[in-house]
């Protein structure tokens, strides 16, 4: 039996699917990301309005170019596989997909399609953590626009980090008001609908650029809004159900405002088609692929077999230990220091409050140690969905990190990052912390790994439960060495103590 | 009105030039935005920081220590001269809230014994020490040294002269 067209775009398909499906999953848990149903219906429509406008019968592009990019495509989706990275594979799918509609219609058929295809460009999450860099670069802009329009406004206040402290209140600027979220979502309506209204490259040059000024400046609006009616009237809009409506009614407003912004250019501008062919000649059921495209397409679907395999093990090998750490250690987990730790003695009064740890996780323990002209801070943070830098939270907060390095003993102690801080006025910070997961690996040490894969920071790296131990020591001036010396063994004796009794609970 | 039955075919129909009122919002929001940036451009950091230096000064007089301690710390965020100033009225605004080891920690920087860093500061502190009923040899070294401190920072301060007169006096 002949191989159908259809039948081969089939295997093609499902050679990404299984990771693919990983892909979404893992995209729907990213809050800034969740537009992406949305971002792929808006790449169909597109894909849809501008196929008829393509010249019948279409004439299929050069098989080499269509050639070459299915072995780009399948060398990537093949190091996807080997490294588990969904996020490769939906990169690995772009010039799959380019092949097709290049041996399906040629130029004019790509061309028709692009925009669809920069419509899919915008679910994908940059690699080396460039979103993250623009959210925290979003942030610190928000507060530091906010900041500046609340003294326009004349309302007194300080920044520390991301926190915009009132007299006697706090203001923590979260990733939801730094707009992000908004950023991702206006960036992509604004292509959808300048793409849609056909609108030239200068349309595309001012209104996107103008989009991202209106998302800046209406959470700048929202803060400072917020934080005014707090200081002069004590209502809070920047809370539970107000902040919520106030995000919709903001994302609303920036739709409104793209549309509105479109509206000011002139309308000869548009590159509108003169005419259409009728629909019914749009079926590509005559296109005809050369005999080993039904080879590579089979290659392909073994690779989609593998991927199903590999996806059905991994499921397998992580659901019992996540299973177990959740119902041992929400409810029921217990976790003890002694009241002495070498010299250290337990108190009940912590650091002043400038200083307090930065805590994550469904439950923190919290001890205060102390020794002479020293007091520490150790906490248990847990369970903490994936890795996670403590020091983004302290940095948030006002600290600022003079230096910060990994630490490797040779004495069998688990590798921890070391942070020297300061914050104003005149405290000096050193924190150590160390992640540990449930299987009882020390996992920080793998997240400074200098390899190639690491470098290329990519999304959805190895998802799995950690619990963090974190030692904040505080003083007016740096520990010297002795004090240092003393923090340092309070650390890795906890650290023992706490990782120990974790795994016993999450084993039982 | 009437609205064609196939979306994609609405760049197609002959719909007449955008209203005024749609383009409204866009324009407000560009002269919004022009207008807030104008005048997030025209912003200050030295006129802010003797602004809040009065806000703090004020919130002080009138023992609003948590907004005493908030227009301090913004100070200390200006950085520059304004720092120690923004130091000192932290310390008395945690001295007045009831802090007392935080502000004897920042007094420690802004009025040492050993070098002289802030002439209000040390003035401050030999004022205090001075007050006490009892005075040990060691306050008494201290009161001296404050006072020479404030004295070498500003030689022509007339406190500073009066309260080193009294000191010795007394003794």
């Amino acid at each position: 039996m002949k191989p159908t067209p259809r039948w081969s775009l089939g295997l093609l398909g499902f050679g990404f699917l299984p990771l693919l499906v990983l892909f979404f999953l893992h995209l729907w848990k990213l809050p800034e990301y969740q537009f992406f149903p949305q971002a792929l219906a808006g790449a169909g429509f597109l894909a849809w309005d501008r196929l008829r406008e393509v010249p019948r019968p279409m004439v299929g592009g050069h098989p080499a170019l269509s050639a070459a990019l299915l072995l780009v495509s399948f060398a990537v989706l093949a190091l996807a596989v080997f490294i588990w990275s969904p996020w490769l594979a939906i990169v690995a799918a772009m010039p799959a997909g380019i092949a097709v509609v290049w041996r399906v219609g040629g130029a004019p058929l790509l061309q028709k399609m692009g925009p669809s295809l920069v419509m899919v460009l915008t679910i994908i999450p940059p690699p080396i953590g460039l979103d993250v860099r623009l959210g925290l670069f979003l942030r610190e802009a928000a507060t530091t626009l906010s900041s500046r329009t609340l003294d326009l406004l004349g309302v007194v206040h300080c920044v520390t980090g991301n926190v915009i402290e009132l007299p006697g209140q706090r203001l923590l600027v979260e990733e939801a008001c730094s707009g992000i979220n908004s950023v991702l979502f206006v960036t992509a309506f604004s292509l959808f609908y300048l793409f849609w209204r056909r609108r030239s490259f200068w349309c595309f040059l001012v209104c996107l650029p103008a989009a991202l000024a209106f998302v800046v400046m209406g959470n700048v609006a929202r803060i400072s809004l917020g934080a005014w009616l707090r200081y002069y009237y004590r209502v809070d809009i920047l809370n539970g159900w107000q902040h919520e409506t106030e995000s919709i009614v903001l994302v609303a407003v920036y739709v409104l405002l793209v549309v509105s912004l479109e509206a000011l250019f002139p309308r000869g501008k548009c590159v509108a088609p003169k005419s259409h062919p009728p629909r019914r000649e749009t079926s590509t059921s005559r296109v005809i692929f050369p005999p080993w495209f039904h080879t590579v397409c089979c290659l392909f679907a073994v690779l989609g077999l593998l991927s199903t395999i590999i996806a059905w093990n991994k499921s397998k090998a992580t659901v019992e230990p996540l299973r177990a750490a959740n119902s041992t250690l929400t409810s029921e987990a217990a976790f003890s220091l002694p009241d002495r730790i070498g010299d250290w003695s337990r108190s009940e009064s912590g650091p002043p409050k400038v200083s307090k740890i930065e805590t994550l996780g469904l439950s923190s323990a919290i001890w205060n140690y102390q020794r002479p002209g020293m007091q520490a801070v150790i906490a248990f943070d847990y369970p903490i969905w994936s890795y996670h830098d403590v020091a983004e939270c302290y940095s948030r907060n006002g600290w600022i990190i003079q230096k910060k390095d990994i630490v490797v003993p040779k004495n069998g102690s688990p590798p921890r990052f070391q942070l020297t801080m300061k914050k104003d006025p005149g405290i000096q910070g050193t924190l150590w912390f160390s992640t540990i997961n449930e299987k009882g690996e020390w996992v920080d040490q793998a997240t400074v790994k200098h390899d190639f894969i690491s470098r290329l920071g990519l999304p959805e790296s190895q998802q799995e439960t950690t619990y963090r131990v974190q030692l904040l020591l505080v003083g007016d001036k740096p520990p010297d060495a002795a004090s240092f010396e003393a923090a340092n063994y309070l650390f890795e004796e906890a650290s023992a103590i706490l990782s120990r009794e974790m795994l016993q609970q999450v084993r039982r | 009105m009437k609205y064609p039955s196939d979306p994609s075919t609405v760049m197609e129909s002959k719909r007449p030039a955008p209203s005024f009122w749609i383009k409204l919002p866009a324009i407000l929001a560009i002269a919004f935005c022009l207008a807030l940036g104008v005048s997030l451009l025209r912003w200050n950091p030295d006129i802010m920081s003797l602004r809040y230096q009065a806000i703090a000064q004020k919130a002080l007089d009138e023992k609003d220590y948590p907004a005493a301690i908030v227009a301090a710390n913004r100070l200390l965020g200006f950085g520059g001269a304004s720092r120690n100033d923004g130091l000192f009225l932290l310390a008395l605004a945690n001295l007045g809230s009831g802090r007392t080891a935080e502000a004897s920690s920042i007094i420690d920087m802004v009025a040492p014994l050993d070098k002289p860093v802030f002439a209000p500061a040390h003035l401050f502190v030999a004022r205090t020490l001075m007050a006490r009923a009892y005075r040990s040899p060691q306050v008494e070294r201290a009161i001296e040294a404050q006072l020479r401190n404030a004295l070498a920072l500003q030689p022509d301060s007339v406190e500073a002269r009066e309260l080193l007169a009294r000191f010795h006096t007394q003794k």
